[in-house]
């Protein structure tokens, strides 16, 4: 080692009151906390986590892992997210799938999802995830009123029981909040049931032929995350969504106003449950109370983790309007040309 | 919740590691001190079971690279900045070269400082230092290179180069 470092290396230590301070006071019993938030700097950031998965050992079900993740971060007011790349890689010692993507203000941002075989061991063919195309990636940034945010979600199926560990890094120029993970573990099944009963209420996933899958367990991680938005403006409701794909809607629907200076809004729609991806198929129009059509640069994403960084909920869909607008502004938000009715 | 003799090893075998990383981000005494013992309080806390003593020392140093950031971040949140002059302020290393050097690092963006660090002063390979943050050993060397170039620029000279 350079004489310099070594030197500069020793000098970098803590003092001994600071190690004596610490190991006198390590706490016997654990300290009473909820999910812990970890704040992670501006620059170049990377969240880290990692998990080990265990799948069942029935033959004919597909195992599904599904990662949660939101992050806030930052002082930003604006940022919509472009897609400029996906791959997929896939080999016996992991696969990868990556995004990358510009946020509006030029930062870019890059989620990567690895997984890999247990440790001393590799994919076979018979026994190698794969990823759901369909379902496989939903990455959106989002407004939130202390920042701008991310939110995603990745699913990995599996014909085989297996053993798996997924390591997921999000990384992007403007920084990050990390949050520690609650891993909530889960196990899912495939069925062409059409009917599928959602055991838990929230969790119906359709997969790439169409068939449905069937939530009995799922896997998991939810990143509890705390930058909410500003609360509920407008409490609408009234007109019934009539979508095509929409399993169970009702007569109601509301609106959350996430951010009335930053231009971004959200659409609760009753019957829209976690995971369901209505919103691809759908068009969304929003228009002022003046008559003037607002632009949208971005719009969907079913909310995933239950409480992500906006604090939207499931079913919750973000409309990120391409002008700073004053939600009070808008008069109609339309979806497949149903108009959603404010109250 | 971890026992406490075992807490205690990990302290006092990797104390200079975890530190060296807070330090390379903070460059503040005080926010090193801070980063050093929520880390290794984390580490206390967690159920998570360890394989070995490198086991340990990646899951610290991945720790500590995470709590550094949370403190740069709420550093830079404040509405002013602390005085470096101030008690607890900037670290000083003993000369003025050292110093130079120390502030070129925390200038980096921040994602080339811990593998500057780790490589450079903790004298860890690459493949290590890939294992304990999680990233590939190609995503390292290329951190490390351009780390190295970023150095060269605001030092004028590659203190850098591997030996």
């Amino acid at each position: 080692m350079n004489k310099i470092f070594e030197d500069m290396k020793t000098q970098a230590m803590p003092d001994e009151s600071t190690v004596n301070a610490l190991i006198e006071s390590l706490p016997e019993k654990p300290r009473k906390r909820g999910i812990r938030f970890s704040h992670i700097a501006a620059a170049a950031a990377a969240a880290l986590s990692m998990l080990t998965i265990t799948a069942g050992a029935v033959s004919d079900w597909t195992f599904s892992f599904l990662g949660d993740f939101s992050s806030a971060f930052g002082e930003k007011t604006e940022a919509y997210n472009i897609v400029e790349s996906a791959s997929y890689s896939n080999s016996a010692s992991d696969m990868t799938f990556e995004l990358v993507g510009v946020s509006a203000d030029v930062n870019i941002f890059r989620v990567m999802l690895d997984i890999y075989p247990p440790e001393g061991t590799e994919f076979t063919e018979e026994n190698k995830p794969c990823m759901n195309d369909n379902i496989t990636f939903d990455f959106y940034l989002l407004n939130a009123h202390k920042g701008y945010g991310a939110s995603g979600r990745f699913d990995v199926l599996s014909d085989t029981p297996q053993k798996m560990r997924v390591m997921w890094t999000y990384s992007c120029s403007a920084g990050i909040e990390d949050r520690e993970i609650e891993f909530v573990a889960k196990k899912m099944t495939r069925t062409k049931d059409e009917n599928a009963v959602n055991t838990d209420g929230n969790s119906i996933i359709t997969d790439n032929e169409g068939s449905v899958i069937k939530t009995e367990e799922i896997w998991y991680t939810r990143i509890k995350t705390g930058s909410a938005p500003q609360k509920v403006k407008y409490e609408p409701g009234g007109q019934a969504i009539d979508l095509d794909r929409l399993p169970d809607s009702d007569e109601r629907c509301r609106i959350f106003v996430t951010s009335a200076e930053i231009g971004s809004m959200s659409v609760k729609l009753n019957g829209l449950i976690r995971g369901d991806l209505v919103w691809r198929d759908s068009t969304f129009t929003a228009v002022k109370t003046d008559g003037t059509p607002v632009g949208l640069i971005f719009s969907g994403g079913s909310t995933i983790g239950g409480e992500p960084s906006s604090g939207l909920k499931d079913g919750d869909i973000i409309l990120l309007f391409d002008d700073i607008v004053d939600p009070a502004d808008i008069a109609s938000v339309t979806i497949n040309g149903t108009e959603l009715v404010f109250k | 919740m971890r026992d406490a003799s075992e807490t205690e090893k990990a302290v006092r075998l990797y104390a200079g590691t975890v530190y060296g990383i807070a330090l390379s981000h903070t460059g503040s005494k005080a926010d090193a001190d801070d980063v050093f013992q929520e880390t290794f309080l984390a580490f206390h806390s967690s159920a998570k079971v360890f394989h070995d003593d490198e086991h340990i020392k990646a899951w610290l140093i991945r720790t500590a690279v995470n709590m550094s950031r949370r403190a740069v971040c709420g550093k830079h949140r404040r509405a002013e900045e602390l005085d470096e002059n101030m008690p607890g302020g900037r670290f000083e290393f003993a000369a003025d070269e050292q110093n130079d050097i120390a502030d070129a690092i925390r200038a980096l963006p921040e994602k080339y400082r811990a593998v500057i660090w780790l490589h450079y002063f903790e004298d860890m390979p690459v493949k290590d230092i890939a294992k304990a943050l999680g990233a590939r050993e190609s995503t390292i060397r290329s951190q490390l290179m351009r780390g190295r170039e970023r150095l060269k620029e605001l030092l004028g000279k590659d203190w850098f180069e591997d030996e």
